[in-house]
């Protein structure tokens, strides 16, 4: 039975239509990929299916039950975790109470017992320095901030919004090796990427979106060679 | 190519709903006149005066608010400023306010100008509520030089003309008031036709919408703004001599306006300057109106808060819809 | 410092303080409490400040509660010191209620809101005469503990230490997180799983039941409301000046900035009777462009720097 799946799931801004349609599900324990050319409605997804959006139609069943109109923060709180696609470290708080906020909020912990789980989750992530202001972090100490602060809520599945975008090639093989243990420990994950060279090598299964609607579905190799897929992203261009 | 079409024939959808609604509203309007003018038509032409007098003052908020994106607290005591400099120029060298607007507006674009290089620019990029602290500081200080100055004792010019009067059918008003609609007017439309078709409007409309990709473009961000708050600083400052020829005048009297801007601002919506006019009928009418209840008279300065409660309202249902 | 030393120095000064009756005239300590009046003022405005919301209407919840004390006790007969608590009570209610309705759009809407709530109390007020005495107000037959200046001192001592550890509790609570969280980024906060609106109303309505004690004590102290008096924009503006001044965001900022700007007001007062509200003006402008961190945040940064 899937994870998370989405029913006919619509989206509009106004005139403008994000999501048209879109049936997908996440079976437990895989990486889907979602991927599409910009545009194509891949982050209205993911704030759609996190409640940052409430769909204009459609629903969301998550673990069997009907989350369509939940607000984000009761989300979190189910375990649906997710980063951002422009980073956003909450800059009046150290590196480790970054983390803590996702404890004591999405798990409802105490203080103690969040600072000593964010503390494990760092340095799972391999953070270090953890009293740093933001402000004097890397990209990718960030990036890797975001993720453990969804984490520390022990979130049944993760989106992970781009979050390759900007990493140099070997802090990319960093970031796969870390969301491969991740899915080891039995995460469901959605991984929303542009570098296809990380879709190729984590996913199990691929969704294409195409101006909102789901072009195709199916393993990396598959979906990559479909002629509809390619025409898709050869007309980004225009 | 495809999401261009999408997005036009949603646009015209809009737009066709758009007309009906407007229809609507413009009937409300007719109809609201219409029993106004027979049951208490003293209401009706005085609030509509006064609605022009707080559109007028409120079409420079919501210009720097569409600009610029901050709301400046200190607008309403940049007007009465205005007021008292024209009072100033007319006690003391006898120049009447009318004539006294004009060279307000250099004054006041001047005073906007080092306003915003000194204070306003160094804000911009910083919390909403530092920027709001700063101008509500600026308020503070301009009011208070004016007490220190003048002291609080209420001020006023004897000026003939202001109280001319005109009748109808057994029922006389005052006509000199009607300044305020014409001049509310003028100003939506000077600006609607400055975002438009002027080198500076444009940018400033570029820049309104979409600031980084204004830079992007090549336009010199800082200085349409420097344009814009000086231009809406002028523009309010001028105003002062108006709203002084048939007002009275203290140090406090600008605070209600800068809530009163607020309010229309809020009511008509980012980036939409001719509904200020619309809603601006809204406040001055329901104003007097109460106004003119035996007994309850006391409690029109309540209207403009409870407009903003309602406008919340409304909006928190439309965002929590999406 | 380390924290034994730093909590012997707390306790000695309270000490102090709390002995100033005994070698302190009746000026000092009526100076004394009008500092500690205004620094509780300006702590509890910071503490919302924390979460991003600014608030103007310190006045308005100051005067309700005021009302509140003064006219619980002369209807209902209600014990002075419970009345002070009355007085959080209602302002508290009163935020909670407004609260449910403008923190749906905080923010801009939130401050302008404020900024217009001394002045709808005060025109709400003077339009209902019969409850409340209109323009002339309400006097108590006579002030809290008839006027004796040890316990009116002691009374307002307590609500100064009251408010500064309040400030202390609550930034080191779950509640500091969550309004930081708001405050640097409400989309970040509401995807980790707090409920913003809900912990924006919590902080809104205990930072308005602290304005409201205090109003509430103030008016048994001075043993009158009057709607002039009760919302006078004042109760707004040092406050607020005296938080930018001292430093914004943290617990001493506030009690800093109440000591040095209400000793500086006394001097000032005998120099320039009328329109000494400009140098609040001039100060936090000035402080918001040159001093952001205030005075103890600049103070910190040099003692940072040397260690």
């Amino acid at each position: 039975m899937a994870l998370l799946k989405t029913e006919t799931l619509t989206k509009n801004f106004g005139g403008l239509t994000a999501l048209s349609e879109v049936t997908i599900e996440f079976r437990p324990g895989e990486i889907l990929g979602i991927i599409g050319p910009n545009g194509a409605g891949k982050s209205t997804l993911v704030n759609v299916l996190a409640g940052v959006f409430y769909p204009t139609a459609g629903r969301i069943w998550f673990e069997g039950r009907d989350i369509t109109n939940q607000p984000p923060h009761q989300r979190f709180r189910l375990g649906i975790g997710r980063t951002f696609q422009l980073m956003r470290p909450l800059h009046h708080l150290s590196l480790i109470e970054n983390i803590m906020v996702g404890a004591l909020f999405g798990r409802g912990l105490t203080q103690k017992n969040a600072r000593r789980e964010a503390s494990l989750m760092a340095a799972f992530m391999g953070l270090t320095g953890l009293d740093r202001d933001m402000t004097k972090l890397t990209a990718l100490e960030i990036k890797k901030m975001e993720v453990a602060r969804a984490l520390v809520a022990r979130p049944k599945v993760l989106f992970l919004d781009e979050v390759m975008a900007g990493l140099n090639a070997d802090e990319i093989t960093e970031m796969i090796g870390l969301v491969r243990k991740l899915q080891s420990q039995g995460l469901t994950i959605g991984v929303i990427e542009h570098v296809m060279r990380v879709i190729k090598e984590l996913t199990d299964r691929v969704v294409v979106l195409d101006w909102g609607q789901v072009l195709a579905e199916g393993p990396y190799e598959e979906v990559s060679n479909d002629p509809r897929v390619i025409s898709a992203y050869l007309g980004e261009d225009e | 190519m495809r999401g261009a079409e999408k997005k036009r024939s949603g646009d015209l959808m809009t737009v066709q709903w758009l007309n009906k609604r407007r229809l609507a509203l413009a009937a409300l309007y007719l109809g609201l006149a219409v029993i106004l003018a027979w049951w208490r038509p003293y209401v009706l032409v005085e609030g509509v005066q006064r609605s022009c007098l707080y559109a007028m003052i409120a079409l420079p908020m919501a210009l720097i608010l569409g600009v610029l994106g901050i709301i400046n607290l200190a607008h309403g005591e940049f007007m009465m400023l205005g007021a008292y400099l024209a009072y100033w120029f007319n006690v003391r060298a006898g120049l009447d306010p009318l004539l006294a607007a004009l060279p307000l507006l250099l004054v006041f674009f001047i005073l906007g100008l080092a306003t915003y290089v000194s204070t306003i620019k160094h804000v911009l990029a910083a919390e909403e509520l530092i920027q709001l602290l700063l101008t509500f500081g600026l308020g503070l200080v301009i009011s208070q030089m004016v007490n220190l100055i003048w002291t609080s004792q209420p001020r006023k010019v004897q000026l003939d003309y202001v109280s001319a009067s005109a009748a109808v059918g057994g029922f006389s008003f005052g006509t000199f008031e009607f300044i305020y609609v014409g001049a509310a007017v003028l100003v939506l439309i000077g600006l609607l036709l400055f975002m438009k078709y002027t080198r500076t409007g444009q940018a400033a409309t570029a820049v309104g919408q979409n600031p980084r990709g204004a830079a992007l473009v090549g336009i010199d961000v800082d200085r349409t703004y420097l344009m814009v708050f000086s231009i809406s600083v002028a523009l309010v400052g001028a105003m002062g001599a108006l709203f002084m020829t048939r007002h009275s005048i203290f140090p406090a009297v600008g605070g209600s306006f800068t809530l009163k801007s607020f309010c229309l601002v809020a009511m008509a919506g980012m980036g939409n300057l001719s509904g200020i006019l619309w809603c601006s009928l809204i406040l001055g009418l329901a104003e007097n109106l109460v106004l003119s209840i035996r007994g309850y008279s006391g409690w029109a300065d309540i209207i403009f808060f409870a407009l903003i409660g309602l406008v919340i309202i409304i909006r928190s249902r439309q965002r929590q819809s999406t | 410092m380390n924290k034994a030393v730093k909590s012997l120095i707390l306790l000695a000064v309270l000490v102090l303080l709390a002995a100033l009756p005994f070698y302190a005239g009746a000026y000092p300590l009526s100076l004394a409490n009008t500092i500690m009046i205004f620094m509780v003022l300006a702590l509890s405005w910071d503490m919302l400040l924390r979460s991003g919301q600014l608030s103007f209407g310190i006045a308005g919840f100051f005067g309700v509660g005021g009302y509140a004390a003064v006219l619980s006790q002369v209807f209902g007969g209600i014990n002075p010191l419970l009345t002070i608590l009355l007085a959080a009570l209602t302002a508290g209610l009163m935020a909670l209620i407004l609260g449910l309705v403008v923190l749906q759009l905080r923010g801009l809407y939130f401050a302008i809101v404020t900024l217009a709530l001394a002045e709808i109390f005060r025109v709400i007020v003077t339009n209902i005469p019969d409850l409340t005495g209109g323009h002339e107000g309400t006097i108590l037959k006579s002030a809290i503990f008839a006027g004796h200046t040890y316990k009116t001192y002691w009374l307002v001592l307590a609500i100064a230490v009251g408010g500064i550890v309040a400030s202390e509790v609550f930034q080191r609570s779950r509640l500091y997180f969550a309004l930081t969280s708001i405050r640097n980024d409400e989309l970040v906060a509401k995807s980790s799983g707090i409920n913003v609106f809900k912990y924006l109303v919590i902080a809104f309505s205990i930072t308005a039941a602290i304005q409201g004690l205090v109003g509430g004590a103030y008016a048994q102290i001075y043993g009158f409301v009057s709607p002039e008096g009760s919302f006078s924009v004042n109760f707004t503006l040092l406050p607020l000046a005296m938080a930018v001044f001292g430093g914004m965001s943290r617990t001493w900022g506030p009690v800093v900035g109440a000591v040095l700007l209400g000793l500086a007001s006394e001097i000032l007062k005998l120099y320039i009777p009328y329109g000494h509200l400009i140098v609040y003006g001039v100060i936090i402008v000035a402080a918001i462009l040159f001093l952001p961190e205030g005075v103890v945040g600049l103070i910190s940064k040099h003692v940072l720097r040397r260690s």
